[in-house]
């Protein structure tokens, strides 16, 4: 695909490249398909780059000092241009130039065109989580702690092209991997899409699960600015067996109880805003909901009584999902996106068995 | 040949007492209310120039004050310490909520980082060097007495003022969380039961008249008002690049002006533009918003690289390498730079079409390059004396260069794809904004300060205060390049905690770099209120503003100019006012005698 190959850069390129690049756990290492060769032309343009700038500077700095004033004389007699001089470094750097830029092409259009065996996979992002459909319907339930904030563990097969189908529920938001060193948007009224082949975990591996399966994690950021929590729109990429894999997408699938269910789709959908221990977040907390009473910012108010009658209660929690901006509890931000079309019935009904649990 | 009374009668305006010999133009005329009142009414293209330079470094300083928020937030991330809670939320505690949330603490760095980018795009950037220093210089130098539309000009001004007080009223309404790029559908939903991200937009809207009408203005000076003896190549490079920037804010500024219309229309009226929630595209801002706003990313620099044009040839007593070649980069950069706004959305959708403007942004990249050697290669065989504003100058080869070379893996599709919207990103672009055009403007701030103010500033301590700025500086953006190699996001008020210890560095830079420009302060106030007399000439330049007083009289010129020799014929004039022993060129002592001559009977500031 490419001219670079980066094996072939020098002891030195390594460790500068391994610095410029590096992560905890991982090195300097990019860790999919096609990403190799993106580092690749980073390196040949920062050498490049380098071998201009040096010695730039260093005839800068020493002719500043060569031919600094002396009083009583005057600059000495030199040319005020140079045709072949000016044509020389117009003309050089513009050679350069389409070197980077056809090996840039070249990369580009490979890593936005996806092989047809490709598993797809759909993503939809909003203010502020990601949430990750397996072909077989699955969700993830598995929720990991970054900085404050639990996000989203989504489950990829190793050395297996993954495709994401991607959209948006409100703003512009950015899929980015920065192992995989690629990053598309997510936008709301068309669909992009994002594909990737992991490495093999025999590659590196960053943690090992109970039952003494390997995997390796990537950070995925939010690249486009969505709003007050968009730096802790975060998610984890878990590059797993392909087997461990298929048993662990087909597990979540099985039938489960409401309130679990309820449970997983807090974990996939809510829980960047409404904690369930009480605290305070963008949203008001799920802790004793159930049975509590509400004031909104149009003034009016639910009573205890009321919120402990299932049918009103239900209904309320049903309304907020799907058109939250009809009821604001006071105190909070008018900032939810309204779910109308995006959750079923089924799932609304577990969040309502959930919510009704957590005393 | 005609004089300056009658070539400029219909543009004087209500200065009075022209034709008479007045003392310079900041002579007060009366007490302190007819000054105030002076100044609020002039149309002296120089006094206009002052009063932006002031209201420049004014935001410049809050848009500081906010930068050194966001870098002070950023010392720590936010996250959950076992035994502690949540840690890392500075904003809240210091503006008096110490139980703000993650939400409502993020919302405030929101606020700081868009108040950072806002002011100092639209209120710093783009008129520092023109209206500032373009104002003050432009006219002077291509031998007028004033710009061609002198009460355009001070209505210019004004715009200014009012879209900033705009600005300063949607800040203190709360300020807004939309980026200073107000992408939408963010811009069109947020807060949307408040008024000021509607003054924000209008703030900007109303900015650009400004720089539509001093661009107009420099446009017709520089096509009209040129001395005899003055052709296009003939004028000082200054002169080429501001002149190549006016045409950049005359054709592109109307393009955002409605753009941002739209927005507002979106968002009071629910028209759908943008917004997909009422069947708009938001793709579809983003190509408005770069249309204009990638050419006004030259507009921003390309008179960063005007000033770098006057100073360097002027402080290596050279003339200036490739001087046709320098002009017409000029013009080269500014007529790609409106074919390149694509490449800010390589990564939006994906589309073939990213790949015509990488290769179009690759072309700019030439007579960038041009400038950059000619500039290297004036130094060569020259006559360099370290004045600060020439420590300037070479701090500014030294950072433009690295921001110019880190553009390249930004423009080759295949590197951006990582490092777009990364700190990557953020490093570059201020390499290119702040370490190219803030730095040349206050490079060329301490080239031409003896000249608008007749005094000299204590030479010693500019330079330990730009060395400071230089360290700063570095320490602050370079530990960014690496930040967003390794997958740091911009705009985030958290990040995980691999990234800490060079975030920190990033912020202890920043205070460097806070106090670097504190000291450049402090010796200005202290040239104003004790510096030496400037002479004519402190640094030996030929252009026509070293022929006249320091500071210049009202009119500028006694009688009109006539050009006789090229800006920077530095191997046969003796500059004016300079010593013959000092500085021997052929039949320097005649040429000194002459000028002598000239001065004495009023002939003029020309000499041959």
């Amino acid at each position: 695909m490419t001219m670079i190959d980066p094996s072939t850069t020098l002891i030195l390129g390594d460790a500068v490249h391994d610095y410029i690049f590096r992560r905890d756990g991982l090195g300097g290492r990019s860790m999919a398909d096609g990403a190799a060769s993106a580092d690749g032309i980073f390196m040949f343009i920062f050498w490049i780059s380098t071998a201009v700038f040096v010695p730039f500077t260093v005839l800068m700095l020493y002719w500043a000092f060569k031919y600094r004033r002396r009083p009583g004389t005057i600059a000495q007699a030199s040319p005020s241009h140079n045709t072949m001089l000016e044509l020389a470094w117009s003309v050089v750097p513009l050679g350069f130039f389409a070197y980077m830029f056809f090996e840039g092409f070249h990369g580009y259009m490979a890593r936005l065109t996806s092989p047809p065996d490709a598993i797809e996979m759909h993503l939809t992002a909003r203010k502020w989580s990601w949430t990750l459909a397996y072909p077989n319907g699955a969700e993830t339930p598995v929720q990991q702690r970054v900085g404050a904030q639990d996000v989203p563990v989504f489950y990829v097969p190793e050395d297996k092209p993954v495709k994401f189908r991607m959209i948006s529920q409100d703003v512009l938001h950015a899929f980015w991997v920065p192992d995989f060193r690629a990053k598309m948007d997510v936008i709301p009224n068309r669909y992009t899409s994002f594909w990737f082949k992991p490495d093999r975990l025999d590659s590196a591996s960053t943690g090992t699960t109970d039952t003494g399966v390997k995997y390796r994690d990537h950070f995925v950021f939010c690249a486009e600015y969505c709003g007050d929590l968009h730096s802790e729109m975060a998610a984890i990429i878990r590059v797993v067996p392909e087997a461990y894999y298929h048993e662990t997408i087909n597990k979540w699938n099985d039938a489960v109880d409401p309130v679990e269910l309820g449970r997983r789709q807090w974990a996939a959908k809510c829980a960047s805003c409404h904690s369930v221990d009480g605290s305070k977040n963008t949203g008001p907390t799920w802790k004793g909901l159930y049975g509590s009473s509400r004031e909104f910012t149009d003034g009016s108010s639910y009573t205890p009584e009321q919120m402990a009658n299932d049918d009103f209660f239900a209904e309320y929690i049903r309304e907020s999902i799907l058109v939250p901006a009809k009821k604001i509890v006071a105190g909070y931000p008018n900032q939810m996106t309204p779910w109308a079309g995006q959750i079923s019935e089924a799932q609304i009904n577990g969040i309502i068995a959930y919510i009704k649990s957590l005393k | 040949m005609a004089t300056i009374d009658d070539r400029n009668a219909d543009t004087l305006g209500s200065a009075a007492g022209h034709g008479h010999d007045e003392g310079s133009y900041l002579t007060p005329r009366g007490g302190l209310i007819t000054t105030i009142w002076d100044w609020a009414t002039t149309v002296d293209h120089k006094k206009i120039g002052v009063m932006y330079l002031a209201a420049v470094l004014m935001m410049f300083f809050f848009g500081g004050v906010a930068a050194l928020a966001v870098r002070t937030e950023l010392f720590s991330p936010v996250r959950e310490v076992p035994g502690e809670g949540i840690t890392g939320q500075w904003l809240g505690s210091f503006l008096g909520n110490p139980d703000a949330s993650i939400a409502e603490n993020n919302n405030l760095y929101n606020r700081a980082f868009t108040l950072h980018g806002a002011i100092m795009v639209f209120m710093v950037i783009i008129p520092s060097v023109p209206a500032a220093l373009g104002n003050f210089f432009l006219p002077i130098m291509i031998g007028a007495k004033d710009v061609a539309f002198p009460r355009l000009n001070l209505l210019s001004w004004y715009i200014y003022v009012t879209g900033s007080i705009f600005g300063i009223m949607s800040i203190l309404m709360g300020g807004v969380d939309t980026g200073w790029t107000f992408y939408t559908p963010y811009s069109t939903t947020t807060d949307a039961d408040q008024m000021r991200v509607v003054y924000m937009v209008l703030a900007a809207f109303i900015l650009g008249f400004s720089s539509i009408l001093t661009g107009l203005n420099f446009v017709v000076t520089t096509h009209k008002l040129r001395a005899p003896g003055m052709g296009w190549f003939d004028m000082p490079l200054f002169v080429w690049a501001v002149y190549a920037t006016s045409i950049l804010q005359v054709l592109a500024t109307p393009v955002i002006g409605i753009t941002l219309l739209l927005l507002v229309f979106e968002r009071l009226f629910r028209v759908g533009i943008f917004d997909p929630g009422l069947g708009g595209d938001p793709v579809l801002f983003q190509h408005f918003f770069w249309f204009y706003s990638h050419p006004v990313v030259y507009v921003m620099i390309l008179p960063g690289m005007a000033v770098i044009n006057e100073i360097i040839p002027v402080h290596s007593h050279k003339k200036i390498f490739g001087y046709r070649s320098m002009a017409f980069a000029s013009l080269g950069i500014a007529a790609v730079s409106f074919l390149v706004w694509g490449h800010h959305m390589f990564t939006s959708t994906g589309e073939l079409a990213a790949t015509v403007f990488s290769a179009l942004t690759f072309l700019v990249a030439v007579p960038t390059a041009v400038k950059v050697f000619n500039w290297l290669g004036t130094l060569y065989k020259g006559s360099i004396s370290m004045t600060p504003p020439m420590v300037y100058a070479l701090m500014f080869l030294f950072l433009f260069t690295i921001g110019g070379l880190t553009g390249l893996p930004l423009a080759t599709l295949s590197t951006d794809m990582h490092l777009h919207d990364s700190y990557f990103v953020v490093a570059h672009f201020h390499y290119v904004m702040m370490g190219g055009t803030i730095i040349a403007f206050i490079g060329g701030l301490h080239h031409w300060w003896p000249k608008m103010f007749g005094r000299m500033y204590n030479e010693r301590a500019a330079i330990v205060f730009a060395l400071v700025q230089f360290v700063g500086f570095n320490v602050t953006f370079f530990t960014q390049f690496i930040l967003g190699t390794r997958g740091m996001p911009r705009r985030y008020a958290s990040y995980v905690d691999e990234f800490q210890t060079l975030h920190q560095i990033s912020t202890f830079g920043s205070y460097i770099l806070a106090i670097g420009f504190t000291g450049s302060l402090a010796v200005f106030v202290h040239s104003l209120l004790a510096g030496k007399k400037a002479p004519q000439n402190p640094w030996g330049g030929l252009t026509l503003e070293w022929h006249v007083e320091s500071p210049p009289s009202t009119h500028n010129f006694h009688k009109e100019p006539i050009v006789h020799h090229g800006p920077y014929d530095f191997d046969t004039i003796l500059p004016p006012g300079w010593d013959p022993k000092d500085y021997p060129v052929p039949n320097a002592h005649e040429q000194a005698e002459a000028y002598a001559k000239a001065q004495h009977s009023h002939v003029g500031s020309s000499h041959h």
